[in-house]
């Protein structure tokens, strides 16, 4: 078993912008634009961003509830296999002759097909559902609200036949349990419970074909702050418990901090910094993810902030500003901000920056 | 294994949402003194139509072997002149001898066959093909869109009178008529099935269907294959009618779910089904089907009314039920000579009274209609 | 001497009316706001602060019904009671002494009219005179008069007599005719502009032509404070004004709302449920529970020395990096049959037997700090 469970490389998703009388593309929404990352087993990585920086569109497109554009997605594959894959296409790169590309292609495809999330289809992307589940925001519209609990919960093992017919209830009320809820709970519809109580709903139907990686998108943001702490508590027990990996999306700085190992920063569809949870609330390198930081109201009243905010608005993903995207707000920025885009690079320790000025990258 | 009582619990709880929306629907209509008359209005023609036997007993002794069919109003008043109201024919004899008030009474059954009827099968194949539009989206979306929107472009009335002129005198289910639908059917689910890049298996075994069937199909057009006469089935005027009613009435149906399953089917819950593997059958069936139809079927039960106002309408004009028949629109027939004159005041029997009952029937439904829309408007909800 | 309540709430009781029971949304609220200050209201979904700013407003609608209490405000040195006023009354007041902003900025915006449209709405509504009083200047202060502009004048003069006049309002809706409202407009347009500059907006004219879809959220929600500060209200309400926009929008809409304090000299109700925005923001902070204001105090003092048991346990459930979540037990109680006593008994860790039979008092524990708590008091 390798020690990283998911490896994405260059993950893009754009949206097509139609257009004048014969609706033809004039425009594309970028809302994921070259992301690489990778997530260790049994980790709760935490992406951070404002709205529009495309976290969610990031989670539904590694899980495939989106199609991906453009990418590579690997699940649960070897080390060795991925880097016999990336060896291939450097060969592809480099080889001139034609023959020899089209016979290095074929085994790509090959590889591709047999590992490659972003291509699966069919039976085995639906067995891939068992392995990675979703919970969503809002539990009120994530749960059909004409369906019992038990229904509810009891659907995903239905649809896979993971267990007998007969074996269902147990196996509902083995998870309900298991999320804080009980035998009480399983003859009732959504709108029956609070906020907090449906949100554990949705975590059970995640959770109940046990699989091994869950993207929790903004679980935490529609229910009150009383109910938070007992959410993300709930969250760690069943991460220790069940063995899960999260990626935890949130554009709560505070929660953030709280639970996650990593946390990557995103901005207009590209990760701008990426460091361990500490380090990045400690020593903020990115200008953005320094202003998002000292954003973040503290509920502390000795601690009052008197610094200026951060100008201006985050511009639409369908035309982003040239060079660095973050250049026009940015109070650092410098000429070559404007016309070169920085790479995300490892400012020393496993701190990856995506800035000019923190990388010391020359043209 | 469940006693009777805990079954019946069991349903109740399962339906509870349902139930209480009902519930609230009656409380809400308990409320509006208008919708409480709609809902006389349509108790009191139920009552009616089922004590019909009782109130308008089918005369035996005349036309036993002829006609023992009781919708056929006993005609042996040969009298040529109209009569009027009289304690033995209390609504009066029309042209041809026949009883008014018998033509009534039974012509109310013919008001609620032909209404739910039309408005079952209509919904029927409006839901079906609303559904797979809304949710597959893209071209066949389009296809079948634009083949409503044919037959919506034309006005229901003059439409309807050009299918029951047009239809056969019966109706012959040879080999082609039945395959060439059924080719075209299983042809644009194979076509589903290449865009929707499921996998290869089944869009193959589609294609393969088809393509038997098409060669099939065309072996018997041109002789090779002799016609096998499957089905011999005679239509009579008012299976006409129906037919012509169903065609021109699903259209209405099919943009209306279609707009309610594409509202569905971008909610959070669907997409979390399709993340824990849901088919789309699945998704179609148990999820947006329950949330979406409920309105839908309660407000097409009340185009009841509108549909028996047009069979009236093509009755009255002549293409609708036999002139014997007990039907409203039928009756009003009678008249017809002597709608321009003075006659039509001295025969007000013969138009006022079924007039009168298509009338009443209309408002009754759509008083009721109009309440439940309301009810059932999400802005107005506020419990 | 002792400086007036700018709002004093006593014993709101509020009620709904719903098909599924009487929902016993406020049940004897006390709060009071004094002049020039931010007051912070926090509380849970369902703890009746949208409610409660409703109230003060004047505009709650049925099924709900005030069922008890007064609500006085302190206006141009008269105190009036809200709920003792008829619509015509509140309707002066509403826009012009208290005005409120909301948490969809874009949902509040009528989505056919333009920003400057709106704005004038408001503007003309409490402003009028003001108005025509300026454009007359405006015209008088021409140096070259032409005939049209001592036209202009003379109906000026008229309109400025009596600005409701029915042959101006005729006048209005004559296509060619009503070009002499023309000036008067001018002077809107100069204060709208103006207001949006102040608001910290980059290109003030074109903001004020465009549409409501056409801005962003934080633009819309600065548009909407634009039309609540407009006619320089003495409360301005902000029922989470910033819950729906980004973390550096909402430290900019912050700043911006301690800045037009500091101008405009109004008192602020800002209601929300992030401790964070309250901690930054608010000098006094009322916390509400299921109807009820719990504990009301200075917001140092509050941090610091929580005495409600409800205040420490919502402070203690904040995630702290590094420790274990502490959580409140329980769930907010339905509103629809309420516990009896304190409506927090169920989840209260140092409920007494009398929690359960008497609803605590509102009481003075401390110099400006106020509890509902048995664990105070007599």
């Amino acid at each position: 078993m390798s020690e990283k469970i998911l490896h994405i490389k260059s993950l893009k998703k754009y949206y097509p912008v139609l257009g004048g009388v014969f609706r033809r593309k004039i425009a594309e929404v970028k809302a994921v634009d070259n992301v690489s990352l990778e997530i260790r087993r049994g980790e709760c990585f935490g992406v951070v961003g404002e709205s529009g920086c495309g976290k969610t569109t990031l989670a539904k497109t590694t899980i495939r509830i989106l199609e991906p554009t453009e990418g590579r997605i690997y699940f649960n594959v070897d080390e060795d296999i991925i880097s016999k894959i990336e060896k291939l296409e450097q060969n592809l790169m480099s080889e001139r002759d034609k023959k020899t590309k089209s016979t290095i292609e074929a085994e790509l495809r090959k590889l591709y097909h047999q590992y490659d999330v972003a291509k699966f289809k069919g039976s085995k992307l639906h067995r891939l559902r068992r392995e990675m589940q979703i919970v969503y925001q809002d539990p009120t519209t994530s749960l059909n609200p004409r369906m019992l609990v038990k229904d509810i919960v009891g659907e995903p093992l239905l649809i896979h036949r993971v267990v007998e017919k007969k074996k269902i209830p147990e196996k509902v009320l083995q998870i309900l349990k298991k999320v804080g809820l009980g035998e009480q709970h399983l003859y009732r519809y959504p709108h029956e419970f609070s906020g907090g109580q449906r949100q554990r709903i949705a975590i059970a139907r995640a959770l109940v074909l046990q699989p091994k990686f869950v993207a929790l998108d903004e679980p935490t943001s529609s229910v009150d702050v009383s109910v938070r702490a007992q959410l993300l508590e709930l969250f760690q027990t069943l991460q220790k418990d069940m063995n899960l990996t999260y990626m935890f999306i949130t554009h709560d700085l505070n929660v953030v901090e709280c639970i996650s190992n990593r946390v990557a920063v995103m901005y207009l569809g590209k990760i701008v910094e990426l460091a361990e949870t500490g380090k990045i609330f400690s020593e903020p390198l990115h200008p953005y993810t320094r202003a998002l930081t000292e954003s973040a109201p503290i509920p502390d009243p000795t601690r009052k902030k008197m610094r200026a905010p951060l100008k201006g608005e985050v511009p639409s993903p369908i035309n982003p500003p040239a060079g660095c995207r973050f250049h026009p707000r940015c109070p650092l920025a410098i000429d070559i901000c404007r016309s070169k885009e920085p790479i995300l690079m490892d400012a020393g320790n496993n701190h990856f920056v995506a800035c000019h000025l923190m990388t010391k990258s020359t043209k | 294994m469940f006693s009777l009582r805990e079954r019946i619990q069991k349903w109740k709880k399962a339906h509870e949402v349902s139930i209480k929306e009902l519930k609230f629907i009656l409380f809400r209509i308990r409320k509006s003194p208008l919708s409480l008359l709609g809902t006389f209005i349509i108790a009191f023609y139920i009552i009616i139509a089922i004590l019909a036997p009782i109130l308008a007993p089918p005369q035996p002794s005349w036309d036993i072997f002829k006609n023992p069919n009781p919708f056929i109003i006993p005609d042996a008043y040969n009298s040529v002149d109209p009569t009027p109201p009289s304690p033995q024919h209390p609504f009066g004899i029309t042209v041809e001898g026949y009883d008014i008030y018998y033509g009534c009474i039974w012509g109310t059954i013919t008001a609620f066959r032909v209404g739910v009827m039309v408005v079952a099968l209509s919904l029927i194949i409006g839901l079906a093909v609303g559904i797979i539009a809304g949710y597959y989206g893209g071209l066949v979306d389009e296809i079948l869109m634009r083949f409503t929107d044919i037959i919506i472009c034309f006005p229901g009335l003059i439409l309807a009178m050009a299918f029951v002129v047009a239809l056969p005198p019966a109706l012959t289910l040879d080999a082609p008529t039945i395959l060439i639908p059924i080719t075209v059917v299983i042809a644009l689910i194979t076509l589903l099935q290449f865009l929707k890049r499921t996998s290869k298996r089944f869009a193959n075994i589609s294609l393969a269907i088809t393509l038997v069937l098409a060669v099939v199909s065309a072996l018997i057009m041109f002789g090779i294959v002799p016609k096998i006469n499957v089905v011999q089935m005679p239509l009579t005027r008012l299976d006409k009618v129906l037919i012509a009613l169903i065609l021109v009435g699903w259209p209405g149906y099919a943009r209306v779910i279609r707009g309610e399953v594409l509202r569905a089917r971008s909610e959070d819950y669907v997409e979390a089904a399709k993340a824990i593997g849901a088919s789309d059958s699945r998704i179609i069936f148990k999820h947006i089907v329950p949330n979406t139809i409920y309105p839908i079927l309660i407000l097409a039960s009340l185009d009841i009314g509108s549909i028996v106002l047009t069979a009236a309408a093509l009755s009255f004009l002549g293409i609708g039920a036999e002139p014997s028949y007990a039907d409203w629109g039928q009756l009003v027939q009678k008249c017809e000579p002597y709608m321009l004159g003075v006659d039509i005041v001295r025969y007000w029997y013969i138009w006022l009274i079924p007039g009168a009952f298509i009338f009443i029937f209309g408002l009754g439904w759509n008083l009721l209609g109009d309440a439940i829309r309301d009810v059932l408007d999400p802005t107005l909800r506020r419990r | 001497m002792e400086i007036e309540n700018i709002v004093d709430v006593e014993n709101l009781m509020l009620r709904f009316y719903t098909y599924e029971g009487i929902v016993e949304a406020l049940d004897g609220v006390n709060l009071h706001i004094k002049p020039n200050e931010i007051l912070g209201v926090v509380g849970e979904t369902g703890c009746g602060k949208s409610v409660t700013s409703l109230a003060i407003l004047g505009i709650v609608m049925p099924p709900g019904r005030i069922e008890n209490g007064k609500i006085i405000i302190n206006v141009n040195g008269k105190q009036i009671d809200i709920l003792k006023l008829h619509e015509e009354a509140i309707r002066k007041i509403r826009g012009k002494d208290i005005s409120m902003v909301f948490q969809e900025p874009r949902a509040y915006l009528n989505p056919v009219y333009t920003v400057f449209d709106q704005i004038s709405e408001v503007l003309i509504e409490h402003r009028k005179q003001e108005f025509i009083n300026r454009a007359l200047q405006t015209l008088k202060n021409q140096p070259k008069k032409s005939t049209i502009t001592n036209f202009y004048i003379s109906i000026y003069e008229k309109w400025s007599k009596n600005p409701n006049s029915l042959l101006i309002r005729f006048l209005s809706k004559i296509p060619i005719l009503r070009r002499f409202q023309n000036p008067f407009k001018k002077e809107l347009r100069k204060e709208v502009v103006q207001l949006l500059k102040s608001l910290g907006m980059a290109d003030p004219e074109r903001v004020a032509d465009s549409y409501p879809h056409e801005l962003s959220g934080g633009m819309a929600q600065r548009v909407v404070i634009a039309m609540a500060l407009a006619c320089n209200p003495t409360l301005l309400i902000c029922d989470e004004p910033t819950t729906n926009l980004d973390v550096t929008v909402q430290a900019q809409i912050l700043e911006l709302i301690r800045a037009l304090r500091a101008k405009f000299k109004s008192s602020i109700l800002y209601i929300t449920h992030d401790l964070g925005v309250i901690a930054e923001l608010c000098e006094r902070v009322a916390v509400m529970y299921a109807g009820n204001v719990v504990e009301l105090a200075p917001v140092i003092e509050l941090f610091k020395n929580p005495l409600h048991p409800y205040t420490r346990a919502l402070l203690e459930s904040i995630p702290r990096p590094g420790q274990p979540f502490k959580s409140i037990p329980g769930i907010v109680p339905s509103l629809i049959n309420p516990p009896k006593g304190c409506r927090f008994n169920e989840r209260c860790n140092y409920a007494m037997d009398i929690c359960y039979k008497i609803k605590p008092k509102f009481i003075k524990v401390k110099e400006d700090h106020f509890v509902a708590c048995h664990l105070y008091g007599e």
